[in-house]
């Protein structure tokens, strides 16, 4: 199950860089949310799966009798993804943003931070 | 003594009051965050309660680092579990050191704030926010757990992203497109070399990860997550080759936002690479990799003087300054030697406060003249003459001049290359410094020594008349700066002693590991 699930994320991987490599903001975008996704799946495979064994312990007991699921990754998954919806949003807003206030989507364009034509000092004064 | 459950994993008994001293430095900026989130409508009030609580937080951390000082370093582990099940927090001296600089550089930056934040844009929270920013680095510095470090990563990183757009300006919204993607994306790959972390060692634990890795060859998956650890806090520090979004982004903000960013951002990355390449993962700062470092840093120091050199803007020409101090970091830390270590930490410290300083004189020029671009600034030292002097100290400490604080870690460093006989760092310290001395002893010449260019006079006179009492005020916070660099510059045997102690218990991490196991006993 691991080695499969491991194929997905490389794929998941594979698409988002193809898509961040683009001048698109909205390919970017979608391909930051593809990268988180795909990250959430390593951690969660990464942890090992079990199945149908959910993180209980009997009532007196101290520990587990049975081997369980591991509950570690899911709670590093949580957090991953509270984190990384919150920053989707942002720069999903900034984005929109941005295209309202420079007219493009296209980031070869977004160049009023830096200009394209060459600023030199005088040589002298 | 307390008593330990049979399991060995959790304390009986609530933590000590006295090791949650530890958080303070985190707690209170983001108490105080809350508080003035609450009053968002009493702006006024905003500058004065976060000062406040800023001063405290120096005096606190002014504690904590005398406390680890004397103690050794200190930890806790939140929730009453033991380590290595909880979260644990550690205060070693280089994280104690720079918690104390960081608050340093934030009150500053708040200080400077009083003049430059509008109310309104006081409302849409700068303050809470550079208050959550100096939450997030803290915490980054404290804590003992790298996923912890991945979420304080996270605070800092949404706190910087609200700061960037503050006012929304076209070119900042440029600025900030770029920022925010390549933040993204590195904190993105941070947390995949962590999740890979735990599938190969099952803790996220600092002091547990090194136990584990210190016996092991460097080989196999745990090249991978150095390699991604290093490519991801190379991103985030601004090295060579990924340094292109910094000096893209930090000229756009409002600059006392920029100042924060210099000052704080970069460092934290650097931190982390220096954190995880001697405490976390200690084979693999024994490896190869080090050397990809070793030319990572050469490179940075090289192309972000030469990148300053080709710059007409003040405030780009500081940013691609900053990236020329990281990639000395980067030097010192491949070279992982106690002295070299030790040097990078008085670096850090020292890289923090000029940075800072710098972009906040850059905003009391651009109060005075209404213009960062150096083409047409002109004949500041006939009516500004503490502002040209200034500019000139604060030039002399960046460039490396004694008796200034700049002047002690690069010659350390220097002797440091030349004893281990890397004379590519050596030439790469030195040729860079000497850039830094002609970008900004050119900015001097055009900006404050050339007379005044035609026509200019009128524009000066009419923003002059613009000028209030803040403009005054806001040469404290660079006065403070400036006496700051310059007393460490003189005295620089107490940073020095810190340092040195910090870097030692870097390269022996037997008193961190001890003080996260054994504090919690």
């Amino acid at each position: 199950m691991e080695s499969y699930l491991s194929i997905l994320v490389g794929l998941y991987f594979a698409g988002s860089v193809y898509l961040l490599l683009s001048q698109s903001l909205v390919r970017i975008l979608i391909g930051i949310a593809l990268l988180g996704n795909g990250v959430n799946l390593l951690i969660f495979t990464s942890g090992r799966i079990t199945r149908g064994v959910p993180p209980i312990i009997e009532k007196g007991a101290k520990v587990a009798e049975a081997s369980i699921a591991n509950p570690l990754p899911q709670a590093l998954i949580l957090t991953a993804i509270v984190i990384s919806f919150a920053l989707f949003a942002f720069v999903l807003v900034l984005s929109y943003r941005a295209y309202q206030e420079i007219g493009t989507d296209d980031t070869a364009k977004m160049r009023i931070a830096e200009p394209v034509e060459p600023s030199h000092l005088p040589k002298g004064y | 003594m307390k008593t330990i459950s049979t399991e060995g994993a959790m304390l009986q008994t609530a933590t000590a009051a006295v090791d949650w001293y530890i958080l303070a430095p985190v707690v209170i900026p983001l108490v105080t965050a809350a508080i003035l989130i609450i009053f968002r409508r009493a702006v006024g009030l905003h500058p004065y309660i976060a000062l406040l609580a800023l001063a405290a937080n120096i005096y606190a951390s002014f504690e904590l680092l005398m406390k680890v000082k004397l103690e050794g370093p200190l930890a806790m582990t939140m929730g009453n579990w033991l380590p290595p099940f909880g979260i644990s927090f550690a205060a070693d001296l280089l994280g104690a050191i720079l918690t104390l600089t960081s608050s340093l550089a934030v009150f500053c930056v708040a200080l400077y704030g009083m003049g430059d934040a509008s109310s309104r844009e006081r409302r849409f929270g700068f303050y809470p926010l550079i208050l959550t920013l100096l939450v997030g680095v803290n915490g980054s510095f404290l804590t003992g757990d790298i996923f912890n470090l991945y979420v304080w990563f996270e605070v800092f990183v949404i706190s910087s992203f609200g700061l960037i757009v503050l006012g929304g300006t076209r070119k900042q919204l440029d600025g900030a497109v770029k920022y925010c993607f390549l933040s993204l994306i590195a904190t993105t790959l941070f947390l995949i070399a962590t999740g890979y972390l735990y599938g190969l060692y099952g803790t996220l634990n600092m002091a547990d990860l090194s136990k584990i890795v210190a016996p092991l060859k460097f080989e196999g998956p745990l090249v991978v997550v150095s390699a991604l650890y290093l490519l991801a806090f190379s991103m985030k520090a601004a090295a060579f080759p990924l340094y292109f979004w910094l000096p893209a982004s930090y000229h756009t903000p409002k600059i006392v936002v920029s100042a924060l960013f210099a000052g704080l951002l970069t460092k934290v990355g650097a931190y982390s690479l220096l954190r995880t390449f001697t405490i976390t993962l200690p084979v693999a700062g024994d490896s190869w990799l080090m050397d990809v470092m070793f030319y990572v840093g050469v490179g940075t120091a090289i192309c972000g003087a030469l990148g300053a050199i080709a710059q007409t803007d003040l405030r780009r020409l500081f940013s691609f300054l900053l990236v020329a101090s990281i990639g000395f970091m980067l030097i010192g830390i491949s070279i992982g030697t106690e002295t070299a270590l030790s040097a990078t930490i008085f670096y850090m410290v020292h890289s923090i406060l000029i940075m800072t300083a710098l972009f906040l004189i850059a905003g009391v020029i651009y109060e005075h003249r209404g213009s960062l671009d150096l083409r047409s600034l002109s004949g500041m030292n006939k009516d500004l003459p503490l502002l040209s002097l200034l500019f000139l100290g604060l030039g002399f400490v960046a460039m490396g001049f004694p008796p200034f604080s700049g002047f002690w870690p690069k010659m350390i460093l220097i002797s440091e290359t030349i004893k281990q006989e890397v004379y590519l760092g050596t030439f790469a310290i030195i040729f860079s410094s000497f850039l830094s001395i002609i970008s900004l002893g050119r900015a001097f010449a055009f900006g404050f020594w050339r007379p005044l260019t035609a026509g200019a006079e009128d524009e000066v006179a009419i923003q002059a008349k613009q000028l209030t009492v803040y403009s005054k005020l806001q040469y404290v916070p660079v006065l403070l700066l400036m006496i700051l660099v310059t007393l460490v510059g003189l005295l620089p045997g107490y940073l020095y002693e810190l340092s040195s102690l910090g870097a030692k218990g870097l390269v022996d991490t037997s008193s961190y590991i001890a003080a996260v196991f054994g504090g919690a006993l």
